[in-house]
């Protein structure tokens, strides 16, 4: 039994609201210690420290430990991170900023663009590089230390992941894994000796000489990768396409391989038979609980895994309303979701630990779905893609490690399975992840970790702090 | 004689496009100077045709197709034009005598050669003609990565620095330096001039500033896994990017050579 000064309590009297109430969740998983969420003051114990929501008679509230969160943040003078509001930003109190986040208002205004998606430029985080910054952690912890100054008890926190370390979610999409196919051979051809590009000039001589020399495919690197994380000491999470199904619809842009080939196959198995992790990579245009599903079970039969984790190729979802693809992925029988990406480098969400959409439409006990950002992709941190200096590029990773570090979170990493050839048009592609790893070895170490590993530690540590909603 | 894989010495391992007179002295060097390397990698043919044809299409981008036909014209004169020929043993050979491994790679800076040099405790990386290597490869030798340049740094970095060097009426020499992410800016380890000799002929002259090179580097080397190197900063102030030099400053380069003869 827990008493009522071991637990934080939240409170948001009368406020029915389940954006409202999934706000205080995050914000509490955040702070990292026992917490309880009060639908009414009534359940609140009268020993226990209160961050408060809303309107409280006066006679509740005094002599009472407590915090409201309704304070405008530029009345919080004395916190540096408020500085990189913007001045509407600072208008709003903490709670309501966490809740523009956790609604995505960032994005609200931006058009699609033809695959349905938002452009970087329409995320308003963008700007002056916010999106970088884990505004989400920053608001718990400034909730945490307001709450702190006000009296409340110095309770341990639970660390989902040691803290004297770097932690790196490292997962492959699998996208184009063979250059020796027709298809990647004559596209590298086509853009190489017509557009004029020279990494896919040299992919496509790679591939015409390199099958005449009888060398394996450059591209096809699965065992290469597991090596590699081997040797770090970690495991990783290779997203795969399931082929054309039949609740999906085909899109041109879907990858052109299917996990039935013999090669993928064999590879696949193998990886899953030392320990690795299989996912979905999700078609284009195959979304919806019926398509999840049809995938996901396709994968398991012919990988012989459990398939809980899912990724859309193009990064492809319901930008305007990722709950509702998230809540189909849930029905789906998936676990966790890592399609949030701004589609550059960062935290499209404004936060860098995983969320649970599941609360703003279940009972407790199916908070086991989680969203999580992905936060660096390969492509995004070559110079040559993003127009960008090579410091420049390297300033950004060492925030994003900054973040890591500061927060004990996890940085969620996505390099396709060919890139590890680092040629042609990947080449370039390997030197930001050995810089990333590089310094994060040089802060204390790095730990790499899968999907799935990372969603059952972060589990895990909501359910040893989140004690329910009353 | 130093074991090739004693514990607590950083191992070298020599990268090189293709198996050439220029890595074969380099190696052959480190071995006589008792510190054989650990793992030699050579490039396979792919790798070789893939830097050829990258080579030739950066001229021709620069400086036109004429050019490539003339710098082909001329690579094939200089093949023939030697009158010393510098002896070395393969690689195979003195692997056999020296106990290291080689290793064909079919695609330096490739992830699988970044994997190997992984595998190893702080390998002290010796690059032996292998082109421009990705940051992956120089953050993962651990010990370091050293390249041999046919030039005095601080001063011309880029190719074709030899006919630059002397069509501008600069010394020749050769400097090995260690690697950073911008072309030959690395620090300074060790440099030599490499002046003529009366009567020696270009050809002659340039395969010797190549030998130079490979001493000088294996010099470098030994010295960075000794622990006795001392880097001096390169200062970039003092030093020029230059590109692939026109026919014109190649015959210039040759007249400026006889022309120091008296």
């Amino acid at each position: 039994m827990l008493d009522g000064r071991s637990v934080i309590h939240f409170c948001a009297n009368s406020i029915v609201s389940e954006d409202v109430l999934h706000c205080l969740y995050e914000i509490g998983c955040r702070i990292k210690r026992p917490f309880i969420i009060h639908r009414a003051m009534a359940t609140v114990p009268s020993d226990g420290f209160v961050i408060m929501i809303g309107d409280y008679p006066s006679d509740w509230v005094k002599d009472r430990p407590s915090i409201n969160l309704g304070k405008p943040c530029h009345e919080l003078t004395d916190s540096d991170w408020i500085e990189n509001l913007d001045r509407l930003e600072r208008q709003h109190n903490l709670l309501q900023l966490a809740l523009m986040l956790l609604g995505f208002h960032q994005e609200h205004a931006a058009p699609l663009d033809s695959m349905g998606r938002i452009s970087p430029g329409g995320n308003r985080l963008v700007v002056g590089d916010k999106i970088l910054h884990p505004w989400l952690e920053l608001i718990a912890a400034e909730v945490w230390a307001r709450a702190l100054k006000a009296g409340c008890p110095d309770i341990e926190p639970h660390q989902p992941w040691r803290r004297d370390r770097i932690h790196l979610c490292m997962t492959h999409d699998v996208d184009g894994p063979e250059l020796f196919s027709l298809f990647a051979t004559m596209r590298s051809g086509y853009l190489g000796l017509i557009r004029n590009d020279k990494y896919e000039r040299e992919s496509f001589l790679m591939s015409l000489l390199m099958r005449r020399e009888g060398a394996p495919d450059p591209y096809f690197n699965f065992d290469l990768w597991r090596e590699y994380e081997s040797i770090l000491g970690g495991r990783s999470t290779f997203f795969v396409y399931p082929g054309r199904i039949s609740s999906g619809k085909w899109h041109r842009k879907d990858p052109k391989y299917s996990p039935e080939g013999k090669n993928i196959n064999t590879a696949l198995r193998r990886a899953v038979d030392s320990g690795w992790e299989v996912g979905t990579h999700f078609g284009i245009c195959s979304h919806g609980v019926n398509s999840y599903a049809q995938a996901r079970k396709h994968l398991n039969s012919t990988v012989y895994t459990t398939v809980i984790g899912g990724r859309s190729h193009y990064w492809k979802m319901n930008w305007k309303n990722p709950y509702e693809t998230w809540r189909n992925m849930w029905a789906a029988g998936y676990s966790y979701d890592m399609t949030l990406s701004p589609m550059t480098l960062g935290f499209r969400g404004g936060f860098m630990l995983p969320i649970s959409p599941a609360y703003r439409w279940q009972s407790e006990s199916s908070l086991e779905f989680c969203a999580v950002p992905t936060a660096i992709m390969d492509a995004y941190t070559v110079p040559r893609n993003v127009h960008c200096s090579q410091s420049d590029m390297d300033h950004k990773l060492d925030l994003l490690l900054d973040f890591a570090q500061d927060q004990g979170a996890p940085l969620v990493l996505d390099w396709h399975v060919r890139t590890f050839i680092n040629r042609g048009t990947w080449a370039g592609y390997l030197g930001s992840l050995v810089y990333l790893l590089t310094e994060a070895q040089k802060r204390g170490g790095v730990s790499l970790i899968s999907g799935e590993q990372m969603v059952s530690q972060w589990r895990e540590h909501v359910g040893l702090t989140y004690k329910g909603t009353l | 004689m130093r074991e090739n894989s004693a514990a607590g010495t950083h191992q070298i391992i020599v990268l090189a496009s293709s198996e050439n007179t220029y890595v074969q002295k380099v190696v052959e060097n480190l071995c006589h100077m008792g510190w054989p390397p650990y793992l030699v990698f050579i490039g396979s043919s792919s790798e070789r045709h893939v830097a050829r044809f990258n080579s030739l299409l950066r001229i021709k981008r620069q400086l036109g197709w004429m050019e490539v036909y003339k710098r082909l014209r001329r690579v094939g004169a200089m093949k023939r034009g030697a009158n010393v020929a510098y002896a070395t043993s393969t690689l195979a050979e003195l692997s056999e005598k020296f106990n290291f491994k080689i290793e064909n790679h079919v695609l330096i800076n490739s992830g699988s050669a970044m994997l190997n040099m992984m595998e190893l405790n702080n390998p002290v990386c010796v690059l032996a003609g292998c082109g421009v290597v990705d940051r992956s490869v120089i953050r993962s030798a651990g010990g370091g990565c050293i390249n041999g340049h046919p030039a005095l740094l601080p001063g011309l970095r880029g190719v074709d620095v030899i006919p630059w060097a002397l069509a501008e009426g600069k010394s020749v020499g050769v400097t090995a330096h260690k690697v950073v992410e911008s072309v030959d800016a690395g620090n300074i380890i060790l440099k030599r001039e490499v002046q003529r000799n009366s009567g020696e002929n270009f050809i002659d002259y340039l395969q010797r500033v190549e030998c130079s090179q490979a001493q000088v580097l294996a010099d470098a080397v030994v010295s960075v896994a000794n622990g006795t190197a001392v880097e001096s900063i390169h200062d970039l102030s003092g030093s020029v990017l230059k590109f692939a030099a026109p026919d014109h400053v190649w015959r210039e380069a040759e007249l400026a050579f006889y022309r120091n003869d008296g």
